[in-house]
C-alpha cells in the first residue's frame, strides 16, 4: 500500500515576481509503507525542498501530497503540526538540536505535547536512546557531543514518537566516513522496523545498498526517468 | 558552624521552599486557565499538559541570563513605580484622614492676606445659620524652638491635663538632644511653661513635628487670649447644604475664609504633579528602562531563539504552541518581577521609610517620618495593566512573526 502519494507537486518561490524560481516541477512519486528510497541529486536540486513538502514544513505551490490517503499540502497549521508531530521523523543535515539542553531533553521534545505521565516519557526516550546506540550520553548537553553523537540523537528525536515516516535530509553531509557508515548501519534497522524512509542525499555512499528499495534521482526540480 | 551560619542556611532553605511553591502554584494555576481556555483544542490534542509547562520552564531556565537581566530591569519599573504611588497614598491618606476627622466647613479668619484667629462672636454667629449643627474652635499653632532654630507644631488635645504633653517621636529625638528627657519648658513672654513629657508617638505624616498640649496650654503657649481659635470646624449634617453654608459664612464675614472639607480632599488628592518635575523625570526612566527590556527580549527572539522555534516547529508545535511556549515564559518572568517589585517596594517605603524619596515628597527637613501602609489594590492592577500586559504582547507578536515563518527556511 502506498504511504506516500505525490502528484503533480510544484514549488516556486517568488511566483509572479521578477525572481521567481522553480525549486520543483510536476512531481509524482509513490512511497510504499515500508519502501526504503533514496533520492539522490546534487546540491539544488530540489530534494531538500521536496522533503520539507512531504513534512508540511511549507506549502506547495500546485499539486497534492497524499499520505494515507488523506492530502496534507493544504492543512491548517494545527492539523499540519498534528500530522509532523504524530507521522514524521526528520533527520536534518546540521542535526538541529536545542544546545543548552541534554541529549534526554532534546529527543524528549516531541513527547511533551502528549500528557504521558514522567515514567512514559522515561521509557518512550531510553527506548528511542537505545535504537540509536547513545543510551551512555543521556544526561550530556548536546552541545558537548561530537558530530556522530548528535547524529544519533537526532535519530533518537525522530524515532521517539514512533513515527510511521521517516525523513532524512543529506544525514551524512556533517560526518566522517565513519559515522556515515554508521547511519547507512541505522538506514537498514528502520527498513526492518517497517518505516517508510526517504533519504536525500548527494553521498556516493548511499550507492548500491542491497535494502534499498527504490533510488530516484532528481536534477533541476524534475525527477529523472 | 557559628549561628549566623546556621540563620542564613534556615533562611535559604525557607526561600528556596518558598519559590518552589510560587512556582508549583504558578503551574497548577497557569495549568487550570488553560486547561479551560482551551478545553475545545484540548479534545483535539492534550498538549496543555504539565509537560508542556515544564518544558516552557525548562528553556527559560536554559536562557537564564537573558531573563534574569528582563527580570531586574522589569522589577527596577515596577519598584520605581510602585514606589513612588505607595508614598503618595500614604501620605494622601493621612492628610485625607486629617480632613475626615475635621468639620464638614473649615473656617480661618483674615487680615490683610493673612490668617489671623477666629473669635467666639464669629464661632457664636455661624452656629445660628441654618443647617450648622456646631462649631469646635479649634487651637494649633506654631511654636519658635530657638535653641535649634527649629518649629513645633503645637496642637491642643483637652484629654490631656495641665501639667502633660504628648510629643512625636522626631521632637523626642530633638529634645533629648538637649537634655530635655522627661520635661520641657516652653519660652513664653516673661515666663516659662514647664510641661511633663506623657508619651511619644511614632512620626507620621499627621504627628510629625508635633506637640499635643491642654487648650489653656495651647493658647498660653501660642499667646492666643481665651475667646481666639486658630480655626473653626462647622459640622455640617447634609452634605448638599455644605457649599451653601461656606458662602453664607463668607457673606456674613467677608475677612473669613470657609473652606468646604471637599475642596480640601481635592486638593490633597491632587497634592502632587504628577506630569511634572521629579515625577516626569522618574517616568522617563521607567520608560527608558521599558524599552531597553523589550528590545533586550526581542532582539533575543529574533536572534538565537528563530532557529529555536523552527526546531519546535519541526517537532510538531504549532504556531499557537509557540506563542503558549513564550507567553509561559514571559509570564512567569512578569509576574515574577511584578510581584518581587510590589515587595521591595513595601518594604522599601514602609519598613525603610523611602529613603530618598521621601525628601522628594516632603522634603529635605523632614526625617525619620513613618509611613502609614496603604496598599491600593486598584492602584495596583493599574500598574499590573501598563506594564505586564504591554511587556507580554511586545513578545508575544515578534514570537508569533517567527512561528508564522516558513519552518524550512527558518532553519537555513
Amino acid at each position: 500500500m502506498d504511504k506516500i502519494v505525490i502528484e503533480n507537486l510544484y514549488k516556486i518561490y517568488n511566483e509572479d515576481k521578477e525572481s521567481e524560481f522553480t525549486a520543483l516541477k510536476d512531481i509524482n512519486l509513490k512511497v510504499a509503507s515500508n519502501e526504503l528510497m533514496i533520492l539522490r541529486g546534487v546540491s539544488g536540486s530540489g530534494k531538500s525542498t521536496l522533503l520539507s513538502l512531504m513534512a508540511a514544513f511549507s506549502k506547495p505551490s500546485r499539486g497534492k501530497i497524499l499520505i494515507d490517503g488523506e492530502n496534507i499540502s493544504k492543512l491548517p497549521d494545527f492539523f499540519a503540526s498534528e500530522f509532523r508531530n504524530r507521522d514524521i521523523g526528520f533527520i536534518f543535515q546540521s542535526f538541529n538540536l536545542i544546545e543548552g539542553l541534554s541529549l534526554f531533553e532534546n529527543v524528549k521534545i516531541p513527547l511533551v505535547l502528549h500528557p504521558y505521565s514522567t515514567q512514559e516519557i522515561e521509557e518512550k526516550v531510553h527506548h528511542a536512546l537505545n535504537l540509536a546506540n547513545i543510551m551512555h550520553k543521556a544526561e550530556q548537553n548536546v552541545a558537548d557531543l561530537s558530530g556522530g553523537e548528535k547524529q544519533r540523537c537526532a535519530i533518537a528525536r525522530a524515532l521517539v514518537n514512533n513515527p510511521s515516516i521517516i525523513l532524512a535530509d543529506e544525514p551524512t553531509a556533517n560526518l566522517d566516513k565513519a559515522n556515515s557508515l554508521k547511519f547507512i548501519e541505522v538506514l537498514e534497522k528502520f527498513k526492518n522496523m517497517k518505516k517508510c524512509v526517504v533519504v536525500a542525499t548527494h553521498d556516493t555512499l548511499f550507492n548500491d545498498l542491497s535494502f534499498v528499495d527504490n533510488y530516484v534521482n532528481i536534477s533541476d526540480g524534475e525527477i529523472l526517468a | 558552624m557559628k549561628n549566623e551560619d546556621i540563620g542564613i542556611k534556615i533562611l535559604t532553605k525557607m526561600l528556596m521552599k518558598l519559590v518552589y511553591k510560587i512556582y508549583f502554584l504558578l503551574r497548577k494555576t497557569l495549568y487550570a486557565s488553560l486547561k479551560i481556555a482551551n478545553k475545545q483544542y484540548k479534545q483535539l490534542r492534550s498538549d496543555l499538559n504539565k509537560n508542556f509547562v515544564d518544558f516552557s520552564v525548562r528553556l527559560l531556565i536554559k536562557e537564564k541570563k537573558d531573563y534574569i537581566f528582563s527580570f531586574f530591569i522589569f522589577t527596577f519599573i515596577v519598584f520605581i513605580i510602585t514606589s513612588v504611588l505607595f508614598v503618595s497614598n500614604s501620605v494622601k491618606r493621612d492628610l485625607l484622614l486629617s480632613v475626615q476627622n475635621g468639620g464638614e466647613v473649615i473656617v480661618k479668619n483674615s487680615k490683610s492676606g493673612r490668617y489671623t484667629s477666629a473669635t467666639d462672636e464669629e464661632m457664636d454667629d455661624i452656629l445660628q445659620i441654618n443647617g450648622v449643627e456646631d462649631v469646635i474652635g479649634m487651637v494649633d499653632g506654631y511654636y519658635n524652638f530657638t535653641q535649634d532654630r527649629r518649629v513645633f507644631h503645637i496642637v491642643a488635645d483637652n484629654d490631656l491635663n495641665d501639667t502633660s504633653m504628648i510629643i512625636s517621636d522626631d521632637v523626642a529625638r530633638e529634645l533629648k538632644s538637649f537634655k530635655y528627657e522627661k520635661e520641657f519648658n516652653f519660652l513664653v513672654k516673661d515666663k516659662a511653661i514647664t510641661l511633663n513629657i506623657d508619651k511619644i508617638l511614632e512620626s507620621t505624616i499627621l504627628t510629625n513635628n508635633t506637640i499635643f498640649v491642654n487648650s489653656d496650654n495651647a493658647r498660653e503657649i501660642l499667646e492666643m487670649d481665651e475667646d481666639e481659635y486658630s480655626f473653626l470646624n462647622v459640622i455640617v449634617p447634609n452634605k448638599d447644604e455644605i457649599e451653601n453654608i461656606a458662602l453664607k459664612i463668607a457673606r456674613l464675614y467677608p475677612n473669613l475664609i470657609a473652606i468646604p472639607d471637599y475642596e480640601l480632599k481635592s486638593d490633597y488628592e491632587h497634592l502632587y504633579y504628577y506630569k511634572g518635575g521629579i515625577f516626569m523625570i522618574l517616568y522617563i526612566v521607567s520608560l527608558v528602562s521599558f524599552f531597553i527590556l523589550l528590545k533586550n527580549q526581542i532582539s533575543a527572539i529574533y536572534g538565537s531563539r528563530r532557529k529555536e522555534i523552527a526546531i519546535l516547529r519541526s517537532m510538531g508545535f504549532s504556531i499557537r504552541d509557540i506563542i503558549l511556549v513564550k507567553f509561559i515564559q514571559n509570564s512567569i518572568v512578569a509576574f515574577a518581577a511584578y510581584f518581587a517589585a510590589i515587595f521591595l517596594s513595601y518594604l522599601y517605603v514602609f519598613v525603610l521609610d523611602a529613603p530618598l524619596l521621601r525628601n522628594i515628597f516632603l522634603g529635605s527637613g523632614v526625617e525619620d517620618i513613618v509611613f502609614t501602609p496603604v496598599v491600593d489594590i486598584k492602584m495596583l492592577f493599574l500598574v499590573f495593566v501598563f506594564t505586564v500586559v504591554p511587556y507580554l504582547a511586545a513578545i508575544l507578536i515578534p514570537s508569533w512573526r517567527l512561528a508564522i515563518e516558513d519552518v524550512s527556511e527558518a532553519m537555513k
